[in-house]
């Protein structure tokens, strides 16, 4: 590792590399499942909806491939695009290697709104419908609150901000404890399956339901790394530049802390991706957001997708959860991270 | 005190001697032993109406658990009912001797499995299981093969086990005879 | 042309006072350098006079515009800073760092044009920074460092720039190298400079005019050499001070003070 930033050539070299690893990543999310179905059928089939060629997958096949593999796989590319980037957006608005998204209480709200559902405490709530949607308002109110604690006042900073999503965490887990304890235990350990996350139950109603927040939420945050960059300087010297720090923060916070809103709600808590993606881009292409952020949506969502893959096939036939799979992998990588970063580093 | 302990019963052979051990520790011997002929005679005979099928393989998927999806064995009490009536079950191929008889199940494992008959015994609606991705394809959804339980009697292997057999063994008796759904 | 009015400026944290009353007025193309002991309010008013800082009271305008009713963008066209500790951020190559400096120019959203890099380079040029441009800035020596600081606040073209102890932590070839850099950039595009400096020396030497500040209020408003051999300089500081004529220059040489 030089400590000279990356040349274009280096840059052009990663970003490639990342297309094919997301384009493996979409055949074997498509090809592996515990029904064996030969890639070339699929392949042949994929290529028949545009008109080439017939398909010689059988109706049942199709819908294995169609209505459980595809949404599957679109929820993860979706999932791990959308995490990535917004953890690679948090870093850069705190100007914190540690930042995730769920630094300012997604995660605590989404996990109480979800258990609040779950254990059903108004009743008729335990619905594939109400799940979701209690998790996301959960999680929109803990932002909110959050904001609201630590975001608005005229001294306001990062620094406050951490803290206030600190405190807001604390007390929504606590909340969200509380009412666990209260359940029975078929409850708990439903709310344990949610907060590890899965993409088990995914169908193209998730997917539409999360589709617009993420394209526009992952669209945001890409556009931000310029004014990242520019924030790289800190809050002072940027606003000394032209920067409007306090309108680019309220934004570019709302865009991450939304689009991750609307994939927890989908698919409880994965985490670890939303911290090691761009950990792991940046150790690839420097530190500029402009690269970070495009190159980590596209690292983020293979990535997501071959853990998946790994969910669904080492304990064939049972599934992992997804978020004990990211955390597997990502726990380690992390350490490896900081320690060629140290070394890097003087 | 005297504590016995009776484990869960693997067959009705199993049920019916628990309830004859019932009798004699509680000093009803003769009453226990007649309810259990009684239930043998009629269980005999729920199993002896179903037609031989040889040719015609009845798949069937039993759930007791969503999200994730859980069913059981032949190896389990309910799993050897349905064994006894000559259904395959599907649960059978994907399990390992880790989940006792009560594997997980993915839904993919079940779209492809296609079983042509779905008992439902965790007090979830038969009609929303097309609304599931991929279930409206299975031939027990789509031909409306799918069968709401009592979870209280399908649970259980006490004197209402009868009730259960009967209401399996009808069943199996409507799918073979719209035995148009086997070529 | 831009001067810089600063009309009955006070600026509070919380119930603390930092600086009250000040007034000045500094003309087109002057340097005006403000002095005075630690906590007399110097950077409070340098920061506040680049927009920075909020005033509490009094107003900062810029060319008869006040601070207050321009946006980010517009002001970061009007005056530009130089920190007294800048930010280092690893990984950004020294162009980049000084292409910051157009972001009032170009925006967030898009690239910088033609113009703007043409600035940049042209700013590299001058600053003989353009061997280190592809260099990752933490491997710059200090005065290589504070060099690029001061290129990224030319690149904003701005008609005024503030700078808030330039040449702290440099030894005293690049001291004098830097402001001799800042004084030739000042007389070629007729700058107007409102500076903090702790070395009474070079503070009379490179201004025209110098304020000294003390406990948050104007002690002194004047020219260069009038305030150097003043007698409220000494009080402000508390000490003695000699003025010693060396080659037709001022220089300031403190002597240990008898007084306790």
């Amino acid at each position: 590792m030089s400590s000279n930033p990356p040349t274009a050539r280096r840059v052009a070299l990663v970003s490639a590399l990342t297309l094919v690893g997301l384009v493996a990543a979409v055949v074997c999310g498509l090809a592996i499942g515990p029904t064996s179905i030969a890639t070339a059928k699929i392949i042949g089939d994929v290529v028949s909806h545009v008109g080439i060629g017939h398909s010689s997958l059988s109706p049942l096949q199709s819908t294995v491939i169609w209505q459980l593999r595809a949404p599957r796989l679109v929820l993860g590319l979706l999932a791990g695009a959308m995490l990535a980037v917004a953890g690679g957006t948090y870093q850069g608005v705190f100007r914190n290697p540690l930042a995730d998204p769920y630094l300012l209480g997604v995660a605590a709200g989404a996990g109480l709104g979800a258990t609040f559902a779950i254990v059903d405490i108004g009743g008729g709530l335990n619905t594939p419908t109400w799940t979701p949607l209690l998790a996301f308002a959960g999680a929109m109110v803990a932002v909110a609150f959050t904001w609201g604690v630590g975001g608005r006042g005229l001294h306001s900073n990062a620094a406050t901000l951490i803290l206030a999503g600190v405190a807001v965490s604390a007390l929504l887990t606590s909340m969200q404890t509380f009412l666990q304890q209260q359940s029975s235990s078929n409850s708990i350990a439903r709310v344990y399956i949610w907060l590890l996350g899965s993409l088990a139950s995914a169908s193209w109603r998730s997917v539409w339901l999360v589709f617009p927040y993420v394209i526009l939420c992952t669209a945001i945050c890409v556009l931000s790394g310029r004014a990242l960059d520019v924030m790289s300087v800190g809050e002072d010297e940027s606003r000394s530049l032209g920067l409007p720090v306090r309108r680019v923060r309220f934004i570019v916070i709302a865009a991450s802390s939304l689009g991750t809103a609307a994939i927890v709600s989908a698919v409880g808590l994965i985490g670890f991706v939303g911290i090691i993606v761009p950990h792991i881009v940046r150790l690839l292409v420097g530190t500029s957001y402009r690269r970070i952020l495009p190159i980590s949506v596209v690292f983020g969502a293979a990535f997501l997708v071959f853990a998946d893959t790994l969910a669904r096939t080492v304990m064939a036939p049972s599934e992992l959860p997804l978020g004990v799979v990211t955390a597997a992998i990502g726990a380690p990588v992390f350490v490896i991270i900081l320690s060629l970063r140290r070394r890097m580093v003087r | 005190m005297k504590v016995v302990f009776q484990d869960a019963a693997t067959s009705v052979a199993d049920a019916l001697s628990q309830i004859r051990q019932l009798g004699r520790l509680t000093g009803h011997v003769a009453r226990a032993d007649s309810l259990a002929s009684f239930m043998n005679t009629y269980i005999k005979a729920d199993i002896a109406s179903v037609p031989k099928h040889p040719n015609k393989k009845i798949t069937v998927y039993y759930e007791i658990g969503t999200n994730p999806y859980y069913s059981l064995t032949s190896k389990t009490f309910v799993g050897s009912l349905m064994k006894s009536l000559g259904l395959v079950n599907i649960a059978d191929a994907d399990s390992t001797t880790a989940d006792a008889g009560y594997p997980e199940l993915s839904s993919e494992y079940i779209v492809s499995a296609n079983p042509k008959l779905i008992f439902l015994a965790d007090s979830v609606k038969a009609s929303s299981l097309a609304k599931r991705p991929g279930f409206s394809k299975v031939s027990a959804v789509a031909n409306h093969n799918v069968i709401e339980l009592n979870a209280d009697i399908a649970s259980r292997w006490g004197p209402r086990l009868g009730v259960l057999m009967y209401q399996l063994a009808s069943e199996v008796k409507k799918v073979l005879h719209e035995s148009k759904l086997w070529k | 042309m831009s001067n810089v009015v600063v009309q009955d400026l006070s600026v509070r944290a919380g119930t603390k006072v930092l600086i009250s009353g000040v007034s000045l007025d500094i003309e087109p193309g002057t340097w005006c350098t403000v002095i005075g002991p630690n906590g007399a309010g110097k950077t409070t008013l340098v920061e506040t006079v680049a927009g920075i800082r909020r005033a509490s009271s009094g107003t900062v305008s810029i060319s008869g515009r006040r601070l207050e009713d321009m946006s980010e963008r517009e002001r970061a066209r009007v005056v530009a800073l130089v920190p007294q500790h800048p930010e280092v951020p690893a990984g950004m190559t020294v162009a980049d760092y000084v292409s910051l400096g157009r972001t009032a120019y170009h925006g967030l959203l898009r690239a910088p044009s033609a113009h703007d890099r043409a600035v940049v380079d042209s700013v590299l040029e001058r600053l003989s920074l353009r061997e280190f441009a592809d260099r990752d800035v933490i491997t710059l020596s200090g005065g290589e460092r504070q060099r690029m600081v001061l290129g990224r606040a030319l690149a904003q073209s701005t008609m005024v720039i503030v700078l808030d102890e330039p040449i702290t932590g440099l030894d005293l070839r690049h001291q004098i190298e830097l402001l001799d850099l800042l004084k030739s950039e000042v007389a070629e595009c007729g700058l107007t400079v409102v500076a903090t400096l702790h070395d009474l020396t070079l503070a009379g030497q490179f201004a025209d005019r110098l304020v000294l500040l003390d406990a948050g209020k104007v002690v002194l408003d004047a020219p260069a050499s009038e305030v150097i051999r003043s007698d409220e300089l000494a009080h402000s500081y508390g000490m003695d001070l000699r003025v010693v004529d060396v080659d037709g220059s001022d220089v300031v040489v403190p002597v240990r003070s008898l007084r306790h």
